[in-house]
């Protein structure tokens, strides 16, 4: 990378594509109305929005992919004079893949898992054009090699997340190498996520389409793999590809976005240059929207006194004054002394999902864990609540061995913990009201007449900040959000003294999640719940969190009060970590990127 | 236990535009409800007073798939059907009996002198509406009423049978998982892969003369059926037990009685309910194919299956012949189909019935 974005000046080029009026509407819900569009060659447009504002549908729409049941009108046009939007099929078959080309969020599913990379390749050439077996091969040697999957330094650098990621799934074996050739021959499942991300980009890249229509790209992927895709995207445009970036993540867009389209519910809210955006953002949304984001460094200076505040007065005074009786205030909630958790399977090497990790929570106390898919984050949590024992090593909760306890024992522990998941639809029995789901620790624990229950289950609405009527619906009728303070509702419901929250809002809207983390932080102080806050999003950690432990494969490779590991981290690893979020401001982030391939 | 008073007063809403954009896909259902939670309220019980506690007031499980039930038209349609068959089994011998018909007494009067019944439509006629039954001229109505007797119990008793085996195989295998797992899975596969109907009829044919034919049709058919049903609760538990509602019930300490009744069993009862009702008329017509190798139930015992097979020899010279039995086999199994259909949406909250 040799120019910083700032110094990238397109010249003005005829739009390859443009999207004008474009309406997607369902049976009785629109869901994008006229929205406009255009994808330059060179430029990144960036289709911003939370879930349901239409994003994806009008994207996928321009191009015939939009889902069965919807109707699509307006008109997109490609340079020559092609209508997109009401073309026959075999019209969108000879522009689809050739002349616009997608990229989908999950690469993994993108792919057929039972063909190598080589016959995607095959296949995806074939479609469009008459080549031999050997120019068909020569070809994907080429596309990979441009995507960074050749014998190039940065295939090197994604073969080590690689070996990550194979040792992640305990796979073993699996590629190492980064040669085109090796990957060529692998399937898709033998590839780290980062590579398939990259695999899909080269063959969407096949037959040198003008468009690449990117459908949340790097949302699957961990964030130091993100970056690179990010870079990739980024090196494609400057060299005149149009791409058109469908994404939720403002850091997203500041990192790699020229010009920024926000939608909100199938309308655009408003559109710019992606420095004016974020510079002055006029539409009262998308300065909401970029409030809500969660800042990496933002909250630091609070925090250094939050720390001291809660540490010193807070737990005691906001402690109900007739709570069950707590531990003894010097016995850690949870105490972990050189734990470690060992999978071992039939004909597969040992995998360490937890390597001699140490970690201690106080009464009252939010400490953050980081790491990336597969760092043994929900092993941990797994641990912690009794549901995976250890292989070795000491768990102590509450001041007890958990191995070797009674069971009566170990329901009392059980009954002050709760837990909290990060997907707001699973976490629900879909039967079962979400007064049934809240009550149902207190039918496991609490000796409660129906009319007291239901009494509680009210205060514990109430307490997540939901109306108590709400009791009689099932999940399905609820929001994300909503869902996710029921799953809450249900973790303090035996005022516990410790909650394990694992990824509580990762999959929530950053809107909601704002709101979500405002009113568990809020509970926490009020209720003094110590708290194990597992994220893989370190800006999200840092408004929680006192302490943070940082864990890669397995291993916790910094710990610390988080002020101290986010501003001047010291293992390599958290280093690369902090580097790689993009943060949501264009300038920061330009600098920041610099910073990044310079070192 | 913590403070009570309700926190919303002391902060404005923070749900900052929380709608229609959530993961749920809530827009396609609630294009403009806000997340606050005022969406509207469907059941027609909840319309309270805000603030107190609902729970309490909840109607019985029961009474809401009775509610969603009762909006389904066709499921209504087969339950009507299920409900008059049973009382055609419950009351054949008075229903025949009033119209002085019995499955026995030979007409050789109303046949042709090729032994085809005479006149319309196989014979119908005011004293016999089925028309009678050819070479003997027994009254057909009277034996389609009684066959619906031996072919129901059957039916229901032999998929009943295989439904509770099934189930308690499949869950046992898919929640306890391990070397349960893996003997059960085994074992599902030997019977799957076992010439049943071969050691069916040599249970038949061993089985003391005086044994229940009928009671023996259900035992058979009931131990046989099960192992296609044990596989898909077997493969449905394994994902449940893996959901995060599962984990969160498991890291609160609930027992696995508790687990299966509360989390798995609900969340089972469609594939449950779709599978028996179109096990029934596969059970029917097992009995049928038994019957008519001469191991099911024994002449003069009418049965639907005995029926439509020996039907099945005339159907060149007497067509009608086929037609009542196999209309009442084919009615039942549309019943049960469309009952099943409908008693599983009533079942899932998720589904919107009736519209």
């Amino acid at each position: 990378m040799t120019t910083a974005p700032g110094a990238y000046a397109p010249t003005p080029t005829r739009p390859v594509l443009t999207a004008t009026g474009v309406t997607v509407t369902f049976p009785g819900v629109r869901a994008a109305d006229a929205v406009s569009l255009t994808a330059v060659p060179g430029r990144v447009v960036a289709l911003l929005g939370e879930s349901g504002s239409g994003k994806s549908v009008t994207a996928m729409g321009l191009v015939g992919l939009a889902p069965g049941a919807a109707t699509v009108s307006g008109s997109a046009e490609l340079a020559d004079g092609t209508e997109l939007i009401g073309a026959p099929r075999p019209v969108l078959d000879a522009v689809r893949g050739a002349r616009v080309a997608a990229v989908f969020q999950e690469p993994m599913r993108a792919l057929n898992p039972l063909l190598t990379i080589g016959a995607q390749f095959r296949l995806a050439l074939a479609a469009h054009r008459r080549m031999s077996a050997a120019a068909a091969r020569d070809r994907a040697v080429t596309l990979l090699g441009q995507v960074g999957l050749g014998a190039d330094a940065g295939a090197v650098a994604d073969a080590a997340g690689a070996a990550d990621a194979a040792d992640a799934a305990g796979a073993g074996g699996g590629a190492t190498s980064g040669t085109a050739e090796r990957v060529l021959a692998s399937y898709p499942h033998e590839l780290s996520g980062g590579q398939v991300q990259r695999v899909c980009i080269a063959l969407a890249l096949a037959n040198e389409p003008e468009v690449l229509l990117a459908d949340e790209p790097t949302t699957a992927l961990d964030v130091t793999v993100q970056a690179q895709i990010l870079d990739l995207l980024r090196d494609l445009a400057r060299a005149g590809m149009a791409v058109i970036l469908i994404t939720h993540d403002m850091g997203v867009v500041a990192d790699i976005a020229d010009d920024v389209v926000i939608m909100r519910e199938g309308v655009i809210v408003e559109r710019g240059a992606v420095g004016d955006i974020f510079a002055h953002p006029e539409h009262p949304y998308t300065r909401m929207l970029l409030d809500a984001v969660p800042r990496l460094g933002a909250g630091l200076v609070d925090h250094a006194v939050d720390a001291a505040a809660v540490a010193d007065a807070e737990p005691v005074a906001t402690r109900p004054p007739t709570g069950p009786a707590e531990p003894a205030a010097s016995a850690p909630v949870v105490a972990l002394t050189d734990l470690t958790v060992t999978y071992t399977r039939r004909g597969r090497r040992p995998f360490h999902a937890l390597d001699h990790v140490d970690l201690r929570i106080d009464a009252g106390e939010v400490v953050g864990l980081v790491g990336e898919s597969g760092s043994g984050k929900s092993t941990l949590a797994n641990v912690v609540t009794s549901l995976q024992p250890p292989t070795s090593g000491e768990v102590r909760i509450l001041g007890q061995r958990l191995d070797g306890l009674a069971p009566a024992e170990r329901r009392r522990i059980q009954a002050r913990t709760g837990i909290v998941f990060q997907d707001p639809a699973g976490s629900l029995n879909p039967r079962a009201t979400i007064g049934a789901s809240i009550a149902e620790p207190l039918v496991l624990h609490a000796d409660l007449g129906a009319a007291a229950r239901a009494e509680r289950v009210a205060e514990l609405l109430r307490l997540v900040e939901l109306d108590p009527a709400l009791a009689g619906r099932f999940p399905h009728e609820m929001s994300g959000g909503q869902r996710q303070r029921v799953a809450i509702a249900r973790a303090i419901a035996l005022d516990p003294a410790l909650v394990v929250a694992d990824e509580p809002t990762s999959a929530l809207d950053v809107s909601v999640q704002a709101a979500v983390l405002e009113m568990f932080l809020a509970l926490q102080r009020r209720l003094g719940f110590a708290c194990l806050f597992i994220s893989h999003d370190l800006a999200v950690v840092e408004e929680v969190s006192t302490r943070v432990y940082v864990l890669h494969a397995g291993r916790v490779v910094e710990a610390g009060p988080t002020s101290r590991v986010l501003l001047d981290p010291q293992d390599p690893y958290t280093r690369d970590l902090i580097a790689a979020v993009p943060v949501p401001d264009p300038a920061r982030q330009a600098e920041r990127r610099a910073a990044r391939h310079a070192g | 236990m913590p403070p009570t008073e309700p926190p919303r007063s002391d902060r404005a809403q923070p749900e900052l535009t929380g709608h229609a954009g959530e993961p749920s896909g809530a827009p396609s259902t609630h294009p403009t409800t806000p997340e606050t939670g005022e969406l509207p309220v469907r059941s027609a019980s909840s319309d309270g007073a805000p603030g107190d506690s609902r729970s309490a007031r909840r109607p019985l499980p029961g009474t809401r798939v009775w509610t969603r039930l009762r909006t389904d038209r066709a499921a209504l349609v087969g339950l009507a059907l299920i409900a008059l068959t049973l009382l055609a089994v419950v009351f054949a011998d008075l229903i025949t009996g009033a119209l002085g018909v019995d499955t026995e007494t030979y007409h050789t009067d109303l046949l042709d002198p090729y032994g085809v019944p005479a006149g319309p439509l196989g014979g119908v006629s005011l004293q016999h509406p089925f028309g009678v039954e050819p070479q003997t001229g027994r009254d057909l109505f009277a034996t389609v009423v009684h066959g619906a007797r031996i072919s129901i119990v059957i039916g229901l008793g032999a998929t009943l049978l295989s439904v509770a085996i099934g189930v308690a195989i499949g869950i046992l295998a898919g929640y306890v998982g391990g070397v349960a797992d893996v003997l059960a899975s085994r074992f599902i596969d030997v019977m799957l892969g076992f010439p049943s109907l071969i050691f069916m009829i040599a249970i038949s044919a061993i089985v003391p003369f005086d044994f229940n034919r009928v009671l023996l049709m259900v035992l058979i058919l009931g131990v046989f059926g099960w192992p296609s049903i044990a596989r898909v609760v077997r493969a449905e538990t394994m994902s449940l037990r893996a959901r995060p509602f599962v984990r969160a019930s498991r890291s609160l300490g609930a027992s696995n009685a508790h687990i299966i009744g509360r989390h798995i069993l609900p969340n089972l009862w469609a594939t449950i309910i779709v599978f028996s009702t179109i096990s029934i008329p596969g059970k029917i017509g097992a009995e049928a194919a038994l019957s008519f190798l001469g191991v099911g139930v024994r002449p003069p015992t009418a049965s639907w299956g005995r029926t439509i097979s020996n039907a099945v020899n005339w159907i060149a010279t007497d067509p009608w012949y086929l037609l009542f039995p196999g209309a009442a086999l084919f009615l039942v199994t549309y019943a049960f189909n469309v009952f099943g259909d409908g008693l599983r949406d009533a079942l899932d909250p998720t589904t919107q019935v009736g519209s």
